[in-house]
């Protein structure tokens, strides 16, 4: 087990390492830094020979790169452009609202999801099934600012029920909340059902059938813990994008969150701050996919026994 | 189909033969030939745009700003309406349709090239080679991909030939694993080995014969690739940070139109129809192909 955690803890690092070398890399590769400070063809040769030598320009760039990495492990993520002052204040600033409205989403696309797939898996073929799976594949195809505008004209609009955008009252989280809840939980539903229909096909379930044990207990006890690895890989992609997923929701709402600030600043081309987003997410979908590789274990015993033997 | 064949009816007729008119609905369900139609229409559109457009679709009239479509207190000079500066809201969306879907092709042209080439290299080389592959992949799978599509285009600022190409890289894991996979099984199999027997080079072996022979499964996932391309492409374009004006795209209609919600709400409606509607029909045929060529991809 000691050996699969650190295997796993080992293949998160590299991921990280392979973002933040892309960080780096398009960083660099986006033009010569000089270019945003000076103009280059009218500025003495000196001033911007000191220039690179004080921001350690004039190093080869794996040198730079270890310097950068460096920068990164002390938090150091340079300034934003817009605000003047630290990109990763301006970041942790509009975090707050972007988890007010992703968390209460994360939990109600789960309960959605998983009880609508349950439901279309448990009645296979009747008109829930259908009914259900019709709309998981709506929630597919239809892009979530479509469905945000769409939301927003019946309920802002025509009915007049609730704010179409905005941050100051709890009103105002309904409309993105149920946008995001829809798109994820059909995605949920739709793993849910194919995970418990392979599940119910077993021939445990059948035994279980044959020697009397009450359906809800089957349910419950033989089916749920058997399909909850598909569940739980959906599960846990999705609590990693929870920061980076409400780009289009936040910015259809007018949210002032991580989504609307990451549009804004590659409008405004505020590099410092595009780039620690960039970070912020991959540390959280790393993170969570970890924790999710661990969880493994923890459900399905069988997973622990096959590490071990390979 | 096999109930079609003359000897299950020698058997005795207890399998009842499905009227020609029955089969073909088997072999073509209703909802895909609704989809193909619609994909048709949409290439027709694709090809076609600047013969069917009545009229430039920059072409502005102020004296007909916001009106709306017919049946909804419209006129017929405007089927689908005008916008806030009075461009015909029909000759848009056919335009935008051209262009969203040519990117598509192009991008998914892209995705499949990269893809297939990754996954042959892993697949020949194997080893190092390969893992270093699959951590892309595992890497690639761990970011969303219209966050690092979001800071490209931050970094690099934005060019048409930029976007397409970075649509492109949508989705190239999936196509990577599919071909070393295939290319893995392939290998072992009797051509690949006889052409490798009779002195065939590895590009030969793999693209003369490895290549034709996993193409189906190559094309389903290219079909299965558009859909996520073209919402990749409008939610960019929505965004304001895809295809920039005057270029005109679906979701960069809907971008502007949703500030006019309120006055003209078609103006984001009509792209937004097209868009589900196009996506709904590649999933629908996409899938039907799936099952229909190969059922073990999922």
């Amino acid at each position: 087990m000691a050996q699969f955690v650190l295997s796993r803890l080992l293949r998160a690092l590299l991921t990280l390492l392979i973002i933040v070398t892309f960080a780096f890399f398009v960083l660099r590769l986006s033009g010569d830094p000089l270019n945003r400070f000076f103009d280059v063809g009218n500025t003495p040769a000196e001033v911007i020979e000191a220039f690179r030598r004080q921001w350690g320009l004039d190093q080869p760039i794996w040198i730079q790169f270890q310097k950068y990495i460096v920068s990164v492990l002390h938090g150091d993520l340079g300034s934003s452009m817009r605000e003047n002052r630290p990109a990763v204040a301006v970041v942790l600033d509009h975090l707050p609202a972007t988890l007010a409205i992703m968390l209460p989403t994360l939990v109600l696309k789960t309960v959605l999801g998983v009880a609508a797939g349950m439901v279309a898996a448990l009645y296979r073929n009747s008109i829930f099934d259908r009914l259900i799976m019709s709309i998981s594949v709506l929630g597919f195809t239809v892009p979530t600012f479509v469905l945000a505008l769409v939301l927003a004209l019946i309920f802002a609009v025509q009915l007049r029920w609730l704010p179409s955008g905005g941050y100051s009252e709890p009103q105002h989280m309904i409309l993105p909340v149920v946008t995001l809840s829809i798109a994820g939980a059909a995605v949920i539903a739709r793993y849910t059902r194919s995970a418990m229909v392979e599940v119910l096909g077993q021939p445990f379930v059948r035994a279980a059938r044959a020697k009397g044990v009450p359906w809800t207990t089957i349910v419950t006890r033989h089916v749920l813990p058997n399909a909850a690895v598909p569940i739980v890989t959906i599960f846990g992609f999705m609590l990693g994008s929870t920061v980076g997923g409400a780009v289009v929701v936040e910015s259809v709402f007018s949210w002032p969150g991580i989504g609307r600030l990451l549009v804004a600043s590659v409008t405004a081309r505020d590099l410092a701050v595009v780039q620690t987003i960039l970070l912020l997410i991959g540390v959280m979908m790393v993170a969570s996919n970890l924790l999710i590789d661990l969880l493994y274990g923890l459900i399905d015993p069988r997973m622990r026994s096959q590490r071990a033997t390979s | 189909m096999a109930v079609d064949l003359p000897q299950s009816q020698a058997v005795g007729g207890t399998i009842r033969r499905r009227s020609s008119l029955e089969s073909f609905f088997v072999a073509w369900p209703p909802l895909v030939l609704v989809a193909l139609a619609w994909l048709a229409l949409m290439a027709i559109v694709a090809i076609g745009a600047q013969w069917l457009t009545p009229y430039d679709f920059m072409a502005l009239d102020v004296m007909a700003r916001l009106k709306p479509p017919v049946f909804f207190g419209g006129e017929f000079n405007h089927p689908l309406g005008t916008d806030q500066l009075g461009r015909d809201v029909l000759s848009r969306v056919l335009i935008s349709i051209r262009i969203s879907i040519v990117i598509a092709i192009c991008a998914t042209i892209i995705t499949t090239a990269i893809g297939v080439t990754l996954g042959f290299v892993a697949a020949y080389f194997r080893g190092w080679v390969d893992q270093v592959i699959q951590m892309l992949v595992d890497a690639q799978l761990a970011m969303p991909f219209m966050i690092i599509a979001i800071a490209v285009l931050a970094f690099f600022g934005n060019s048409l030939v930029i976007f397409v190409i970075l649509l492109g890289l949508n989705g190239w894991e999936s196509v990577t694993r599919i071909a070393r996979g295939l290319a893995i099984s392939a290998n072992a199999q009797g051509y690949a080995i006889a052409a490798r027997d009779i002195g065939g080079s590895p590009s030969r072996i793999y693209l003369r014969h490895i290549l034709p022979n996993i193409s189906a499964t190559i094309v389903i996932a290219m079909t299965l690739n558009i859909p996520g391309v073209i919402l990749l492409e409008s939610s960019l374009s929505f965004l304001g940070i895809g295809l920039q004006p005057p270029q005109t795209s679906l979701g960069n209609m809907v971008g502007y139109g949703r500030d006019y919600i309120q006055s003209a709400p078609w103006i984001m409606l009509m792209p937004s129809i097209v868009i589900v509607l196009t996506t709904l029909s590649v999933s629908v045929v996409g899938d039907w192909l799936r099952d229909k060529l190969d059922p073990t991809l999922d």
